[in-house]
């Protein structure tokens, strides 16, 4: 052994530490803890925001409340960051401490899979989309919506039978709340008065004393606007709303425009054009086109629990030369140009099929993981147990 | 819990690495977030259809006693006055919005809100809400009592919209009315699967059409006496049974596909204290006449009627002129069976109107 390698190796010990990797994995114990009882209060995909896709996150430890003053707070590392430590210290522990020996092949395998599960969590949390696809039966769709974003849409009409789409997305609206945007294929910029991740909207005729929500044009001017805390659970969407004042250089001030999730397309003429916008769910277009033939949906006997639900589609992708029927129904999704297409639920009297759209580049990685670890741990055994069963045998 | 202490002691250098990479995988997570442009297939669209495309809600035109329908005003649908018990009178609204409209819980706390009560946390309040349905549709049933007012509601989730019933009043005239309100609710009609972007419906809209209905004619069998027409009536029938035992017959026609034959043997169903089904094995076809009919034909497992007899539901039903048309026998078991072929006989010689 050479002394660099020497030198690297002791420098890695700290790292490589079997203390750490308990007291990561105490840790972790205690953030899925955690994260599992603020699950009830922040939803699903709140908790999976909050503590295992983020590097620290505060607990808000229930029933340590004196009145209305909670003191019961506890900082924990958040889930990247305690899968990035437990990274390293499987890596450092393989530089620093095993050596690649033929007996230890098993245990290398496991390492090496945890390694990847790691990995693929890291980077399914990073480059993972989710979406929607909702589909009435006969109706064909090519573009998915996703559960949690949503975006400020302009659209205009475009030689006779297209539209532009000019998009802003919810987060660039939050960040230049106050600043002024612009675009160059939009004849005016969008100065953003305000910005609610989510709100509720009331009517002005039924709430007569609350302010008004400030905007002087458009269906705003009725409605009464007022901030929300965000919801993260999966059957509520949040109410995406701005304030937002269009102004063009030659004309000034356009008017103040309320646009939000929960009101519906507003139009606006202006320099030849009509504008329709509107706040909705962040739209992701495919290259190919999903048709919903059919839908079947059956319950057990006497009872509304579902059975089995599945949607015949038609899969229409002429770039491709692709025009065919697929099925799709639980556990049996369609994979296509990167996408994966599920079963999720269905609507209107069972005539609309939802339809989970996943594109995870690193969908492979926890299949390839589990296995390796599968194996690692077959061989592993089997040669304590060979070993076992050769010292039986000797007198 | 503390670090163990070789981490804590040396290899600076390790640890600047380590902060390194996490500020890596840190900076790895800011997604870049740029406007985007696309072009796309234009979208059969209009100002209100981009993302709306609003169910076709009907509200009853037959309306339970004590009921005034007021113009609709504002957002409301459809508004009704009642008069209840004593000098109390009631509130009815329909509203529609587009989207989720802020959410059920908002909804509901708001509500609660209105009656004096203070608002509840997520769980409370789901397990505060009845699930029901409305024309085969969910809707969540939200009764709200507060010291001297309370609300009754429905909230009918629809795909693109989400439409509010809302009775409010005093406690007292609200659960008078309850019933009513239920009855009420039985009888609106939603076709949520046209997209007739902007036929919104409202309550006048549907009064002075029923004034177009249609009408019939019929021989009157033998036993039978005619009563008033109603406005949702175009005929109906009492027939007298021994011991007071009376037997209803009516003549409905509602526009159009009036909701599909499960969600009206569910209600008929519901009418018998008999639990709803999801399939429909209660139903034959029958040649009465020149036309085909659908034939429901059920009977109550409880004596329903004054305790000692059970309650028999007959109805016959077709689409005809536009129209699904219900004929319905309903009263004591013993008088449906021995009426039955007078009840058939009567159907076989309407002629049906223009």
């Amino acid at each position: 052994m050479n002394k660099l390698s020497v030198i690297l190796r002791g420098s890695l010990r700290p790292l490589a530490s079997l203390r750490l990797t308990v007291l990561c994995l105490l840790v972790g114990m205690l953030l899925i803890f955690a994260g599992t009882l603020d699950q009830v209060h922040i939803g699903i995909h709140g908790a999976q925001e909050k503590y295992f896709r983020s590097f620290t996150t505060l607990w808000k430890i229930p029933g340590l409340a004196f009145g209305n003053f909670h003191f019961g707070y506890l900082p924990l590392p958040g889930g990247y960051l305690i899968g990035s430590i437990l990274l390293i210290n499987l890596l450092a522990a393989h530089i620093a401490r095993f050596r690649l020996l033929w007996r230890q092949i098993g245990i290398l395998l496991i390492h090496i899979g945890i390694m990847l599960l790691l990995i693929g969590e890291l980077l399914t949390g990073l480059l993972a989309e989710e979406s929607v696809m909702n589909l009435d039966e006969g109706e064909r769709s090519s573009y998915s919506e996703s559960n949690r974003k949503t975006e400020l849409v302009f659209i205009r009409e475009i030689d006779g039978n297209k539209e532009q789409v000019v998009a802003i997305p919810e987060k660039m609206l939050e960040n230049s709340e106050g600043e002024t945007l612009h675009h160059p294929l939009l004849p005016f910029s969008l100065h953003i008065e305000k910005f609610m991740a989510n709100a509720e909207l009331k009517l002005r005729t039924e709430n007569a004393s609350a302010l008004p929500s400030g905007a002087t044009t458009g269906i705003g001017v009725q409605v009464t606007a007022s901030r929300k805390a965000r919801s993260g659970k999966p059957d509520e969407q949040d109410s995406t709303t701005a304030l937002v004042e269009l102004r063009a250089e030659d004309d000034g001030k356009l008017g103040k425009w309320l646009f939000s999730k929960n009101l519906r397309v507003q139009s606006f003429k202006y320099g030849g054009n009509t504008f329709f916008m509107s706040v909705r769910r962040q739209r992701s277009y495919k290259p190919f086109t999903l048709e919903l033939v059919d839908f079947t949906h059956d319950r057990y006997a006497g009872t509304n629990i579902p059975k089995n639900f599945s949607s015949k589609l038609r899969l229409i992708h002429p770039a491709a030369g692709v025009n065919r029927e697929v099925l799709v129904f639980m556990n049996n999704p369609l994979r296509y140009g990167g996408y994966t297409f599920y079963q999720q639920g269905f609507d209107n009297n069972d005539t609309t099929s939802i339809l989970q759209v996943v594109r995870n580049p690193a969908w492979i990685m926890p299949y390839a993981s589990c296995t390796m670890v599968g194996v690692g741990l077959i061989i592993q055994f089997g040669m304590h147990l060979v070993r076992f069963s050769r010292r039986r045998r000797k007198p | 819990m503390c670090l163990p202490p070789q981490f804590r002691d040396h290899n600076r250098p390790v640890i600047r690495n380590l902060l390194h990479t996490l500020l890596l995988f840190s900076l790895a997570s800011c997604h870049r977030q740029e406007i985007r442009v696309y072009t796309v297939e234009k979208e059969n669209q209009n100002e209100a259809a981009i993302q709306t495309h609003p169910a076709k809600v009907s509200m009853p035109t037959s309306l339970p006693d004590g009921w005034e329908p007021l113009a609709p005003s504002g957002m409301r649908k459809a508004s009704y006055h009642i008069q209840s018990v004593g000098n109390d009178s009631l509130d009815c609204s329909v509203i529609s919005f587009p989207g989720v409209a802020g959410g059920l819980d908002a909804n509901v706390n708001r509500w609660r809100k209105e009656v004096g009560l203070e608002a509840l946390g997520a769980s409370e309040l789901r397990a505060s809400i009845i699930h029901s349905a409305i024309d085969n549709h969910k809707a969540l049933i939200v009764d709200i009592n507060g010291h001297d007012r309370a609300t009754l509601g429905a909230i009918v989730p629809l795909k693109h919209e989400t439409w509010f019933f809302k009775l409010s009043g005093s406690p007292k005239a609200i659960s008078s009315q309850k019933e009513n309100f239920a009855s009420f609710l039985e009888n609106v009609r939603i076709d949520a699967t046209q997209a007739e972007a902007l036929g919104q419906f409202t309550a006048t809209q549907h009064q002075s059409r029923s004034l177009e209905r249609p009408t019939i004619t019929y021989r009157l069998p033998e036993g039978w006496k005619e009563m008033q027409p109603t406005t949702m009536r175009v005929a109906s029938f009492s027939i007298p049974g021994t011991g007071g035992l009376d037997a209803d017959v009516s003549v409905i026609p509602l526009p159009g596909k009036a909701g599909t034959d499960l969600s009206s043997l569910n209600q008929w169903r519901r009418q018998l204290k008999l639990e709803e089904v999801t399939q429909i094995d209660d139903l034959s076809i029958r040649q009465i006449g020149n036309l085909k009919y659908k034939v429901v034909d059920i009977s109550s497992t409880e004596a329903l009627i004054n305790g000692e007899h059970k309650a028999r539901i007959l109805v016959a039903f077709t689409e005809k002129a536009d129209h699904k048309w219900f004929f319905k026998m309903v009263g004591a078991e013993s008088v449906v069976v021995r009426e039955t072929q007078n009840f058939f006989s009567m159907i076989s010689s309407v002629a049906y109107g223009e």
